[in-house]
């Protein structure tokens, strides 16, 4: 019986420590949700500019301090609670500014 | 002694949480379904997928979110969570030595394995009904 109370400290020690861990986590954006920001930067700037022709300067570190930008202006959490609405046909004022906001940091636009 | 016992139930509940997410069947995050549908309702507003309906009757946006969400309900049955995330990270690995590779935009999906080109090519039939044919290996 002792060794059971003993335990409920360390177990309780572990979940906070775990939900701390994950809470830290969502603070940040995703390796999925950063592969894809960078995969659309860079698949928009390979369409735009080198259907033909390969590119002159690596555009990669481009697209990766755009993200980094976004990840800057756009925290993950505010980007996680519209993206968790799912897909929406009429996008309420909040959510349309800030996936506008989201894509235009990726397009590179000022 | 007392840090063993506090550390012991830590990996035993570590423990717990590996083999329970082991043994929960796969399924697709909701932020990978919102991708999906947005995917393609873009490709039916956009106009650049086409839907053929009976009477060219054009499908308004509820239609094609009721279409989009049945291609997603067919997309995962046929597309393994774990072969959609690997070709998503194997494009991004992609677009990083696309400069060092000279590649043009084709040679990025070009230089995709066959798996990850049938997964891409699943996404675009199932997804944005476009049939690419046979992917090329």
């Amino acid at each position: 019986m002792r060794k059971i109370i003993l335990s409920i400290p360390g177990a309780l020690i572990g979940f906070v420590v775990m939900m701390a861990t994950s809470h830290a986590q969502e603070q940040t954006y995703p390796q999925y949700e950063k592969e894809k920001a960078i995969i659309f930067c860079m698949t928009r700037e390979y369409l735009l500019q080198h259907q033909e022709e390969p590119a002159e300067k690596d555009l990669f570190p481009v697209c990766e301090s755009r993200f980094a930008e976004l990840e800057n202006s756009i925290p993950y959490e505010k980007y996680k609670a519209v993206r968790d609405k799912g897909y929406m046909i009429y996008k309420d004022n909040q959510s349309a500014e800030l996936l506008e906001k989201y894509f235009g940091i990726l397009m590179g636009k000022p | 002694m007392k840090l063993i016992k506090t550390v012991k139930p830590f990996i035993a509940l570590l423990f717990g949480v590996v083999v329970l997410s082991g043994c929960s069947p796969e399924h697709y995050p909701p932020e990978v379904k919102t991708d999906l549908i947005s995917l393609c309702m873009e490709g039916i507003l956009s106009g650049q997928t086409n839907v053929l309906t009976d009477g060219d009757k054009a499908l308004d946006a509820s239609d094609s979110l009721r279409l989009c969400e049945f291609r997603y309900g067919e997309f995962i049955k046929k597309v393994p969570l774990a072969d959609y995330l690997a070709q998503q990270t194997h494009l991004y690995e992609s677009f990083q030595r696309a400069y060092r590779q000279k590649y043009v935009l084709e040679d990025v999906y070009n230089s995709l394995s066959p798996k990850d080109k049938e997964t891409f090519a699943t996404t675009s039939k199932i997804m944005l009904g476009l049939d690419a044919g046979e992917p090329k290996q």
